[in-house]
């Protein structure tokens, strides 16, 4: 059932509103006397004007007052209801942004890798697009439903079967609500992934702009870009077109209503039968006409929100999927504190695939006793960068464990650890590291305790970046401007900021000239903890105690250096 | 009323599509207003009690909806026809100047504010270009016909009707500044937000392994929360407008029914009258109000435009301009009789060139206190390997970027067989390769030969064939955002790949072994030596390894270059 999936959609998106319901109730106040002054600033101008026209009595000072009163209850209440459901609104998207950002800490990046364009496209844009669902929907509905049954209520006093034409066409308008759903929802979807794609493309374009500008790609992807919006253009004609003619048919409707209306109580006024009972004084006409339109038009409002619900379920189901993503890693149940001392590093039968590939681990053991320098060697693409990434809980390995091992041998799987414990711990340094933006103090400090200038400055002359940079320079988004050799070293004294007691490093030294390759390898040599280096230069691992192999069988450990 | 000038210049650009939705929105205009009329005459013919009349009323009543329906369609389609092509148009310019190579050494650019201008800034104003001005327009030219047709009726309503109309369009003005300076910290607040959120998704496993997520939380939920504070503020801006609006229809409304009131009572008209005055007013008052509903809808888009006209979004260009082309123009004014092909496609006609010239080429970036290039003299030719080493940080990135035109050099020429190198002359290799989203087959294929035989020809060439006929599906394996998928190594030997294929007459390589092991690295070295037998190669190395055979090597310090023992 569509409408049912449609409708779950939008259910997994309301527990957020929960703790917003006194929002919510004050909305529906607000709402429904606003509907309710509307409706009974229309009824009585044309009651006035019915009993002008035939009685020629002008109103009473009464109805002066009320009227006027109204007019200016009416511009209060409007603002009032529109600013606490949109306030409301923008309070329940701020939350679902920070949800959102909480599951993809949790998630990413995957062993299927999801691209940031995309993802920042669900976080930024269909949150936004939501801003419809939560600021005009439920407390709207409640205010419409509201007015429609008190205008009916009394619609029925005044005259029963005008009433009964109003219930009729209301039920026939409210079936509106769902005329070509599943169309506007498919549009919607489309629309939707138009949206993404474009991110992706202009979030690629522009993380590659050196090679788009080097192969001359401007003019094709500018052209492509173009395109997608030609294709989003079509799109949104199509969904403009459909609720238009959804609209359309609901103003047939409700003509037809009034045409009811005007019919029914002009035979009650016995205008249209010679001889029949007068039931209703001709002057109360315009004001039971007034009424039975206020009551129709509040439940056309309720159907047009509802239409307008249906393109938006494909960017709720995003948010809501998004939200409930699994996280890469366990969550331990009772985290384990991790006790001082110095910690090595073991991996105990260790499989590991990424989705559709061979496995890239089976099986594979070693042991890093505290304090020892490691290397790890294997062709290109065997699986160094993802023994790496295990060790620093990036993801869980399918099968067996990873430990941190203490001098006196307890061993601690890292999935038990309580994960600012492990961050502490264990730093690591990566080819792919990425500089934020902001100050070079900014990326030091970031994930780390409290350090001086002192301590920072003199990380700085550490690693030699001292000549060429401050602690209060920017470095721009990836730190554009620097070469690849000083990104490695502030990222290398981004890890030593920290403190570990276990290093990990991953093909840092590859792009390295000679002198900055041996000043890193100084720097790791004095490094008193437990390091663990993934790398093919003979001159990085000839400084280190001993060598293991990714690839080879799980005990092909052979002395370095020899 | 709030009128963009900017997007009203956007909107004339397509004059045939503004045209066609302001008529048909006129046309739907009408017959609401015929509608009012027929409805006037059958409540006047119920209460005489003229019972054909009421027939013939409450027909006419439905036919004209049922005309409606068939033109509000047709204003539809035409209105998103024009919001279409104005948002084209639009992302068309800001694309073309959002990818320049000024970029590259920016570090104020964020790519994630960026993408939101691109993405959500552009389609922000669709609403405004394609309902908003289409119904000022109507407005404009309708409202004055009803209040004519009342003041016709009576002079009073008209008046007062009018006066409605002018306060509705005219009180919002009064705060015109303010919603404009609101709408600049909104946007301010969401491109910050969506450049911290970018960076902190592509970053998300360093920020993991640096236990800075609760950090980055923290500072993306003020980022969230300035967010909401400054759309509440522009909100409440509009309401205002709203409620402007509000007051100004009611209040017009009353009083033109208490005009009818008054015209009933003292006898001066017939029912029928009464009742028009009544229908007309409100009518007078639905374009007003729907350019109320559309100002709602579109406010928050509108908050986009400064920050579009920084990108340069409203500023025309040529169809077919250069991004590379002017930053090349100061340092080699003889670039400007280059015909202006973007350095698009292959560079088919010669892909054989023999010298590549630099003369006294100077650099400094614009708050630096020296040159990062200073005086530099370097000939390259084609039959062997030119190699350049250097210290780290040296300045061997920036002399590639010189050469490829990303940067304008303060002094000196390039010249490729003395005439101006042009960024289409080059293929290049950088040191951290980006591979775009996609299979590797559209990788490798963004600049040249398409034939599965050049694929694998190049593959195997730059050492990489055997891994990819490893893999599942071969050329067609889908490669993640900027290549994360695949191993250093693997990107290394595709992007080398890549360059071979697009056989243009230079090609630099930065590091091409720096992820290999020995072995792949002296196949890729041999593969080099070999493609600068009818290429001019230019490679920045560290190995000592990789240099041995090399006869040209060159050491850069302090900007200069000098000849190294190699």
């Amino acid at each position: 059932m569509k409408p049912l999936s449609a409708s779950r959609a939008f259910r997994a998106l309301l527990p957020v509103l929960r703790p917003q319901w006194r929002g919510m109730l004050w909305s529906y106040v607000l709402g429904t006397a606003s509907a309710l002054g509307l409706a009974a600033l229309a009824v009585l101008t044309a009651w006035a004007v019915g009993h002008a026209v035939v009685e020629r009595t002008p109103p009473g000072p009464l109805w002066w007052t009320l009227v006027l009163g109204l007019v200016l209850l009416r511009v209060v209440l409007t603002w009032r209801e529109m600013d606490v459901s949109h306030a409301l609104a923008y309070r329940v998207l701020a939350r679902l942004r920070m949800a959102l950002f909480d599951a993809y800490a949790r998630s990413v990046p995957g062993r299927r890798r999801e691209h940031s364009g995309r993802a920042a496209t669900v976080a930024m844009e269909d949150i936004e697009k939501l801003e419809f669902f939560y600021a005009h929907t439920i407390a709207q509905l409640g205010a419409a439903l509201t007015l429609f049954a008190a205008s009916l209520a009394t619609a029925s006093v005044l005259l029963p079967e005008a009433a009964l034409v109003m219930l009729v066409g209301a039920a026939v308008v409210a079936t509106s609500a769902l005329y070509w759903a599943g169309a506007a929802r498919r549009l919607g979807e489309r629309e939707q992934r138009e949206r993404s794609d474009l991110s992706e493309h202009i979030v690629d374009a522009l993380g590659a702009l050196r090679e788009v500008l080097a192969y001359g790609l401007v003019p094709r992807i500018v052209a492509e870009t173009s395109a997608a919006t030609a294709r989003a253009t079509a799109l949104a004609r199509r969904r403009e077109l459909l609720s238009q003619l959804v609209t359309a048919l609901r103003e047939l409707i409700l003509t037809a209503v009034v045409v009811g209306v005007i019919a029914t109580s002009a035979t009650a006024a016995g205008v249209l039968t010679e001889g029949a009972p007068v039931r209703l004084a001709p002057a109360e006409l315009p004001a039971l006409i007034a009424l039975a339109l206020a009551g129709i038009a509040a439940v056309v409002d309720a159907t047009d929100t509802l239409t307008r619900l249906h393109p938006l379920v494909a960017g709720a189901e995003r948010v809501a999927a998004g939200i409930r993503r699994p996280p890469v890693v366990s969550v331990p149940d009772a985290p384990r504190r991790l006790p001082a001392g110095p910690l090595g590093l073991r991996f105990r039968e260790v499989s590991f695939s990424y989705e559709g590939r061979q496995p890239t681990l089976r099986s594979w053991s070693v042991d890093l006793a505290p304090g020892e320098h490691v290397g790890l060697v294997g062709p290109s693409g065997s699986g160094k960068s993802t023994v790496i990434a295990l060790a620093t809980r990036l993801w869980d390995p399918s099968a067996g464990t990873v430990e941190l091992v203490r001098a006196e041998g307890e061993s601690i799987p890292l999935a038990d650890l309580d994960d600012a414990a492990l961050r502490g711990a264990v730093a690591l340094v990566d080819q792919d590291a990425v500089l934020f933006h902001g100050t070079v103090r900014d990326n030091l400090l970031r994930g780390c305790g409290p350090r001086s200038d002192d301590d920072l400055a003199a990380l700085l002359e550490r690693v030699e970046a001292a000549s060429w940079i401050g602690l209060d320079d920017d470095l721009g988004e990836a730190g554009v401007r620097l070469s690849g050799g000083q990104r490695a070293r502030l990222c290398l004294a981004r890890a030593l900021a920290r403190r570990p007691r276990v290093l990990l490093v991953d093909e840092v030294t590859a792009s390295l000239d000679p002198t900055t390759e041996r000043l890193v390898s100084d720097v790791i040599a004095a490094f008193p903890g437990t390091v663990l280096i993934a790398s093919h230069r003979a001159e990085t691992l000839a400084r280190l105690g001993r060598v293991v192999d990714v690839a080879g069988s799980p005990l092909a450990a052979r002395e370095a250096g020899g | 009323m709030m009128i963009v000038p900017l997007l009203w210049r956007e909107a004339a650009r397509f004059p045939a599509a503004l045209a066609r939705s302001v008529a048909l929105l006129v046309l739907v205009f009408l017959s609401h207003v015929g509608q009012a009329v027929a409805i006037a005459w059958s409540m006047s013919a119920v209460l005489h009690g003229q019972a054909r009349d009421v027939f013939v009323a409450l027909s006419l009543i439905l036919g004209i909806a049922l005309l409606r329906l068939v033109l509000s369609l047709a204003q539809a389609s035409a209105a998103a026809h024009l919001g279409g092509r104005v948002r084209q148009a639009v992302r068309r310019r800001a694309m073309r100047a959002a990818l320049v190579p000024a970029r590259l050494h920016d570090t104020a650019a964020r790519d994630g504010s960026m993408r939101a201008g691109l993405g959500d800034g552009v389609d922000g104003i669709d609403a405004y270009v394609s309902k908003y001005v289409p119904a000022i327009v109507q407005l404009l030219l309708t409202c004055p016909i009803v209040v004519i047709a009342l003041v016709a009726l009576s002079p009073w309503a008209g008046a007062c009707v009018a006066a409605g109309i002018v306060l509705a369009l005219a009180g919002p003005l009064a705060w015109k500044r303010m919603m404009a300076r609101r709408g600049l910290d909104h946007w301010d607040s969401y491109e910050a937000l969506s450049a911290d959120l970018l960076e902190s998704l592509r970053g998300m496993a360093t920020l993991r392994t640096l236990g800075d997520v609760s950090g980055t939380r923290e500072r993306l939920d003020d980022r969230s929360e300035a967010l909401r504070r400054a759309t509440e503020r522009v909100m409440r801006g509009s309401l205002g407008e709203t409620a402007v609006t509000d007051a100004a229809v009611q209040g017009g409304a009353v009083a033109a029914a208490a005009l009818a009131i008054a015209h009933a009572v003292t006898g001066q008209a017939p029912a029928v009258e009464a009742y028009l005055i009544l229908l007309l007013s409100s009518e007078a008052f639905r374009p007003v109000r729907d350019l109320s509903r559309h100002w709602h809808a579109g406010f928050l888009g509108l908050t986009a435009i400064p920050g579009l006209q920084r990108i340069g979004a409203f500023t025309e260009q040529r169809d077919d301009a250069d991004p590379v082309g002017p930053a090349r123009t100061d340092a080699a004014p003889a670039a400007a009789t280059i015909p202006p092909d973007p350095g698009n496609g292959p560079a088919t006609d010669d892909p054989c060139a023999d010298t590549l010239e630099v003369t006294g080429l100077s650099f400094r970036y614009p708050d630096a206190p020296e040159d990062v290039i200073h005086d530099l003299d370097l000939t390259a030719r084609r039959g062997a390997l030119t190699a350049i080493v250097g210290a780290s940080g040296a300045g061997k990135s920036t002399l590639f970027d010189l050469l490829l035109g990303f940067l304008t050099p303060r002094a000196g020429s390039i010249e490729l067989d003395r005439r101006p190198l042009r960024t289409r002359d080059i293929a290049v290799v950088s040191q951290r390769p980006v591979l775009f989203a996609g299979t590797i087959r559209d990788n490798l294929t963004v600049a040249g030969a398409t034939a599965e035989a050049d694929l694998a020809a190049a593959c195997r060439a730059a050492g990489v064939l055997d891994e990819i006929r490893r893999f599942p599906r071969g050329f067609d394996t889908e490669v993640t955002e900027a290549g994360t998928s695949l191993s250093g190594g693997q990107r290394q030997r595709l992007a080398l790949a890549r360059a071979l294929l697009a056989r243009r007459p230079v090609l630099l390589v930065d590091e091409p072994t720096s992820a290999l092991d020995a072995d792949r690295s002296a196949d890729v070295i041999e593969t080099l030596h070999r493609v600068a037998r009818d290429r001019i190669v230019i490679m920045i190395s560290h190995r000592s390894e990789t240099l041995t055979e090399v006869p040209h090597v060159l050491s850069l310090d302090a900007g200069h270059l000098h000849r190294s023992a190699p």
